[in-house]
């Protein structure tokens, strides 16, 4: 994928995002502060802005700047750990021009090595890693299988919402939900969620 | 929802600039950003304090900058603190090369983007150092305080910080001050009724009714558990409990009291309240050296209350009775 497509593809995500701020807020109400939404949409709609004003002539020039964009808007927990995901592949990935899935390989696998370290959650903590961590599994293994771009991210988006779901089971040991106990079961996380839907909508937007 | 407010994106910039207005005397907000200051900064050399959290609490810490407290309040959103970029730019602009110390209240939030402005800090050569803060009982069991939320309690160790750093302490006894009162603080939350999120104008939790709600946080997280609403007197004695049986406080001690509103519980309410914690403590034989009771650390119109005992030896009272001058709480 070319620079001015990555573009397209972030700017389908802020939009995916945007309008999905009541959905995500609904499921941060039941055991958060009920603001999750508001702060993703607050986040991406800041990127768009940022993308739309400006041309890039690298993808990893376009992850940068919404990585760092997010982590400003955002604030709270959220900002640093999503902004993150974006930034900590970059340095490897500035010399790439086009993007294939090997590149997107390594922002995920680069991005969930960051935000682990910075969050500190595993597996199975009900959090958005959980979203995260089998997508990033997929396109490993879709990258080895040899598997194209577009058939790889439908992997990962796959295996991310199946992720999300799963924590409906899980008790939260991160985050302001893990104060509640037992009472954080029967909802499905609200960071996965939108981890969910980034990748869904990156697997919509690929090009073939 | 019934708030009075005006354009939602706005609600932080305005309640900065309203609290600054207010208390022009005291607080300047930094045209454009939102770093609450000290109207007149603290003589070059003495350690300033600085904090970094979300809004939504006020007065929150910003009520605590001022003469013999904080030096910067920098703030993010409701309930979501400000980026760590944004806050090292907070304390880029009141930098003057005195010692900073970078105070944290464990929220994950306000914990990650205070690593990133300390590992900022540090990178730019200032001499800083972070200390963190967590008091809240219900959020972790004993054993594992350092894992447990940062309340109102923090009054106690800012305010402890604070009277050194005026006083001229170096850095390492202003974080050595605001560990150890930490370190004798404990504080724990019953509410009655959610307020609302002014962002999404939901109520924040349920609270059934005939009971109150235990151990609840100040974003308005749910606590894990629910006592029968019956009055203050007993409310009070499980409370005082559950506080006394955790560090233990004992026969004997000496503690100043918190007691701080979240919002909408009455000033009769908590006056209430607080003659039930005096009889109580005097049962245990356990001294109020003295005693606090506001809208501190708030919750939007949350009707509750938590309670934090601070145990006091010398050292603690010298510096909780040092003349400080905050819009929040003065002692003069």
């Amino acid at each position: 994928m070319r620079a001015e497509d990555v573009k397209q593809m972030f700017l389908a995500i802020c939009d995916r995002l945007i309008s999905s701020e009541e959905e995500l807020c609904r499921l941060d109400s039941r055991i958060g502060d009920g603001d999750h939404g508001t702060t993703v949409a607050r986040g991406f709609g800041e990127v768009k802005k940022k993308l739309e004003a400006e041309s890039y002539s690298t993808p990893a020039r376009i992850c940068e700047t919404v990585g760092h964009t997010l982590s400003v808007s955002m604030g709270g927990a959220i900002g640093p750990i999503l902004g993150s995901f974006f930034q900590a592949g970059v340095r490897k990935l500035e010399q790439e021009g086009d993007w294939e899935i090997e590149e997107f390989q390594i922002l995920f696998a680069k991005g969930l090595e960051r935000i682990q370290m910075l969050g500190g959650a595993k597996e199975g903590d009900r959090t958005l890693v959980d979203a995260l961590a089998p997508a990033c599994y997929a396109l490993d293994d879709a990258c080895k299988e040899g598997l194209t771009l577009k058939e790889s991210l439908k992997k990962a988006a796959l295996a991310a919402r199946e992720g999300a779901e799963k924590t409906r089971y899980m008790q939260a040991r991160k985050g302001r939900a893990r104060f509640l106990g037992e009472k954080s079961i029967g909802f499905v996380d609200a960071g996965a969620t939108t981890i969910a839907l980034m990748i869904e909508t990156m697997y919509e937007e690929a090009k073939e | 929802m019934r708030k009075l407010l005006n354009d939602k994106a706005d609600i932080m910039n305005e309640t900065m600039r309203g609290f600054a207005l207010e208390n022009a005397k005291r607080l300047k907000l930094n045209e454009g950003t939102h770093q609450m200051v000290r109207r007149v900064p603290k003589e070059k050399g003495k350690v300033k304090l600085v904090v970094g959290n979300g809004g939504g609490h006020e007065p929150g810490l910003m009520g605590w900058v001022g003469k013999g407290m904080y030096d910067l309040d920098c703030l993010g959103e409701i309930f979501s603190a400000q980026s760590g970029e944004v806050f090292f730019e907070g304390i880029k602009a009141i930098d003057d090369g005195s010692p900073i110390l970078l105070t944290i209240a464990n929220h994950a939030g306000d914990v990650l983007n205070g690593n990133m402005a300390y590992a900022m800090a540090l990178d730019a050569g200032m001499d800083v150092q972070k200390v963190l803060f967590y008091d809240d009982i219900a959020s972790a069991p004993k054993g594992f305080e350092e894992e447990r939320r940062g309340m109102a309690g923090m009054m106690f160790s800012v305010k402890a910080a604070g009277a050194a750093a005026e006083a001229g302490a170096s850095l390492a006894e202003c974080a050595r001050v605001f560990e150890k009162a930490r370190d004798n603080t404990r504080t724990l939350s019953v509410s009655w009724l959610s307020g609302t999120h002014p962002l999404t104008g939901e109520v924040m939790f349920d609270v059934p009714e005939g009971v109150v709600e235990v151990g609840g946080g100040i974003h308005g997280e749910g606590g894990q558990n629910t006592i029968p609403f019956t009055g203050s007197r007993e409310i009070c004695r499980q409370v005082c409990d559950l506080l006394l049986e955790d560090l233990p406080y004992q026969e004997g001690d000496e503690v100043v009291l918190l007691l701080n509103g979240a919002g909408a519980a009455t000033m009769m309410e908590l006056s209430v309240f607080y003659q039930d914690v005096a009889d109580y403590m005097k049962s245990k034989g356990i001294e109020i050296y003295d005693g606090v009771t506001g809208n501190f650390i708030t919750t939007q119109e949350t009707a509750g209350l938590s309670l934090s005992f601070c145990r006091m030896d010398e050292e603690l009272k010298l510096l909780w009775d040092a003349p400080c001058s905050t819009p929040a709480y003065c002692n003069l």
